[in-house]
């Protein structure tokens, strides 16, 4: 499995070009009213009064997301830096996982990337980092072993 | 529920919480071995039972581990499912911010087509 090596490195999540210039998608990543529209793709909607954005370092990025079956979460981020209309990082502190987007000029449009790493220990409170590769290796190792017998179901 | 549109589930929150202790994540790769009781968990440790038990609370709670009653024996199992959540968060973040980048691309087309 590479899921160990991707929980710990810096992992490339998305790459998208888009038909607007940098200063747009900047807006539309900081802006309450655009983060509403989109935030929640085709799955949830994000209520638009919910969102705040205190666009600062230390500020606070919070929206709420609604599921179809009307489940609502609460989340969550903290900006780390702002660097306007190119990078934006944020931190979600209830996962330790950081958030790094990238917008450049390309063609007559944007290429945006999005990066997540999670924080290293030292950084968090009671997270775990360094020990996923030896669960995941735990879990390779529980499968080898019941390889040859079925899964017994949980009661 | 679609694959974790922004946030892990608190489930796997606690998950990563539990295991950002070292005797737990050992409690984990010895469950990966077979079923355990809570005093063949501790012997390889240099801790009580009660110490032990804490631990296995922890990760009871959190869904990792359950406990079963066989006579007098309590033994301790690791639940797969929950483990392999873990390994695939990767993959349900990329799913949940390509979906999203859908909804920002569809939404600068419409802004700007008014423009």
């Amino acid at each position: 499995m590479t899921t160990s090596a991707d929980l710990r490195d810096d992992e490339l999540i998305a790459k998208r070009h888009l038909p607007a210039g940098p200063e747009r998608v900047w807006a539309a990543f900081t802006s309450p009213e655009s983060i509403a529209v989109f935030w929640g793709g085709s799955h949830a909607t994000v209520p638009p009064e919910s969102v705040t954005v205190d666009l600062r370092p230390g500020g606070e990025f919070a929206l709420d997301t609604r599921a179809p079956d009307g489940a609502t979460h609460r989340l969550r981020f903290v900006y780390m830096s702002i660097n306007a209309p190119h990078e934006l990082v944020f931190d979600e502190p209830t996962t330790g996982l950081r958030t790094t987007i990238v917008v450049r000029p390309a063609g007559d449009g944007t290429d945006l990337t999005v990066h997540q790493r999670r924080l290293p220990p030292e950084l968090r409170t009671a997270r775990a980092a360094d020990g996923l590769a030896s669960i995941i290796d735990a879990l390779a190792a529980h499968l080898q072993h019941h390889e040859a017998t079925p899964e017994r179901r949980a009661p | 529920m679609p694959p974790s549109l922004a946030a892990p589930g608190s489930d796997l929150d606690s998950s990563f919480a539990a295991l950002g202790d070292p005797v737990r994540r050992a409690l984990v790769s010895r469950l990966a071995q077979g079923d355990a009781t809570v005093g063949e968990l501790a012997e390889p440790f240099d801790l009580t039972p009660q110490a032990i038990s804490h631990h296995v609370g922890v990760l009871r709670r959190c869904g990792l581990v359950e406990q079963r009653r066989e006579g007098a024996r309590r033994p301790c199992r690791l639940r797969v499912h929950q483990l392999s959540l873990i390994g695939t968060w990767i993959d349900d973040q990329r799913r949940a911010w390509n979906d999203r980048l859908d909804a920002l691309e569809q939404h600068l087309t419409d802004d700007g087509a008014v423009r």
